[in-house]
């Protein structure tokens, strides 16, 4: 059993910590695009990026096989050209859970970018920066705690993606089987000591997240 | 050096529509903006500087024309050459003092100790701006903003941010730091003392327009 928990718990790290890279990438450059750029329909495209969040995972989940599976256009080419396949994979579980983490990143990072002071962002204009500087060394480093904030959540959420990961990647033990899937499994087999354990687990990493990233909030520069 | 703004700006917020429309040629190096605020004095710097766009008009920076809407120059506010210390300092407040001053600078660690030892802050390169007083912070906007060796420098409200006494010290150590780097300044001001004091051209602002044509020694 233990190494079965172990299993477990090192192939949730991996797949909530890539997809949770990959959200922060996608999610603070969609923020930063999102905060520098006006355009019509802006709001529009605010909503969309939040669907994540309020959407059934489920329901993602039907998109994802139906835009990454066998019969989707896009899938067959990332299996015939680059033999990628993401459906039954842990590489698809990471793409579902990205996609659910995503907008906790985003709006975290929305909400930082927000809260730094355009006149800081000018200064550095006319001290002849370009905007790629601008954002790397006034702006980012000053939202930074909403950012990295934003971040620790969306690896909770990531952690605990159940509904979409399920339709993607299924629940293969030791290949797909997250701990949230392995505590629906064993509790399902009556195994109720795994269950109990995984659960303890599950619930230690989250509010051990959680107290960290109120400290990484309350972080003031001296 | 001379400095010719002709611009036009309609700024509007909910309730307010306020009209920008000024036409000025500097004739002295030194030369303070002068009027109540919400005079369009900010905004009209802003301009000059590259950080806000007028709808139309022309500015030109000592021969070279940094705006003019009918040829569609404008050049970003980083290639424009113009020093800029904001009202409230505007100083980065997660770099040290040594960091801040060299944010602008192409030099090397020798060139920014030298740049702290003459505005007097080298004591304070390692603290951070929330740790400074206001009159030290003004120092190191003033040699920050210096640093890149800008061809001309904008001070917005320099002294509103002190408390009395120590405006009058800070005003004798700008005009001196003016003479000693030889720059030509702009200063905006809301404040007759600071008209008073600074000898030079003087224009003044009100309601977004030049009131009474140019006064002063120019």
């Amino acid at each position: 059993m233990t190494e079965f928990i172990l299993t477990t718990v090192l192939l949730t790290g991996k797949i909530a910590g890539v997809a949770t890279a990959i959200a922060l990438l996608t999610g603070v450059a969609a923020a930063w695009a999102m905060h520098r750029c006006e355009f019509i329909g802006r709001s529009l495209v605010d909503a969309l990026l939040m669907l994540p969040m309020v959407l059934p995972p489920t329901v993602l989940g039907y998109y994802l096989l139906t835009a990454l599976g066998r019969k989707s256009p896009l899938g067959r080419w990332l299996e015939q050209t680059l033999d990628i396949r993401l459906i039954f994979t842990w590489q698809g579980a990471v793409i579902a859970a990205a996609i659910v983490a995503f907008p906790l990143v985003y709006q975290g990072a929305r909400a930082a970018l927000q809260g730094v002071d355009p006149q800081l962002e000018n200064a550095a204009r006319t001290l002849g920066a370009g905007e790629f500087r601008v954002f790397g060394r006034v702006t980012l480093p000053l939202a930074w705690p909403g950012v990295l904030a934003g971040a620790m959540l969306a690896f909770a959420r990531a952690m605990g993606e159940f509904g979409a990961t399920l339709m993607v990647a299924g629940s293969l033990p030791g290949k797909t089987q997250t701990l949230a899937l392995a505590i629906y499994d064993s509790v399902q087999a009556g195994r109720d000591a795994e269950a109990l354990l995984l659960v303890g687990i599950t619930s230690l990493v989250c509010v051990l997240i959680l107290v960290v990233a109120a400290r990484v909030l309350r972080t003031r520069h001296p | 050096m001379t400095l010719q703004v002709d611009i036009r700006r309609t700024l509007r917020s909910p309730g307010r529509e306020f009209h920008l429309n000024v036409n000025f040629t500097t004739t002295t190096p030194l030369v303070v903006i002068f009027g109540h605020s919400g005079s369009g004095k900010s905004v009209t710097m802003q301009a000059i500087a590259g950080l806000l766009r007028p709808d139309n008009g022309r500015i030109v920076v000592g021969g070279d024309t940094v705006f003019d809407s009918s040829q569609q120059i404008d050049i970003p506010a980083r290639r424009r050459g113009v020093g800029y210390v904001f009202q409230d300092y505007a100083l980065f407040p997660h770099l040290s003092v040594a960091a801040n001053v060299a944010f602008g600078m192409a030099g090397d660690a020798r060139a920014v100790a030298g740049l702290l030892r003459s505005f007097a802050i080298e004591e304070l390169a390692d603290s951070f701006p929330a740790q400074l007083s206001g009159g030290q912070r003004q120092r190191v906007a003033l040699a920050r903003a210096l640093a890149p060796r800008p061809r001309l420098l904008l001070l917005d409200e320099p002294f509103a941010a002190l408390d009395p006494l120590l405006r009058d010290e800070m005003r004798v150590e700008l005009l001196q730091a003016v003479q000693v780097w030889n720059i030509p300044v702009v200063i905006i001001s809301h404040d007759p003392a600071d008209a008073d004091f600074f000898p030079g051209q003087r224009v003044t602002f009100r309601d977004g327009q030049i009131e009474g044509g140019l006064s002063g020694d120019g």
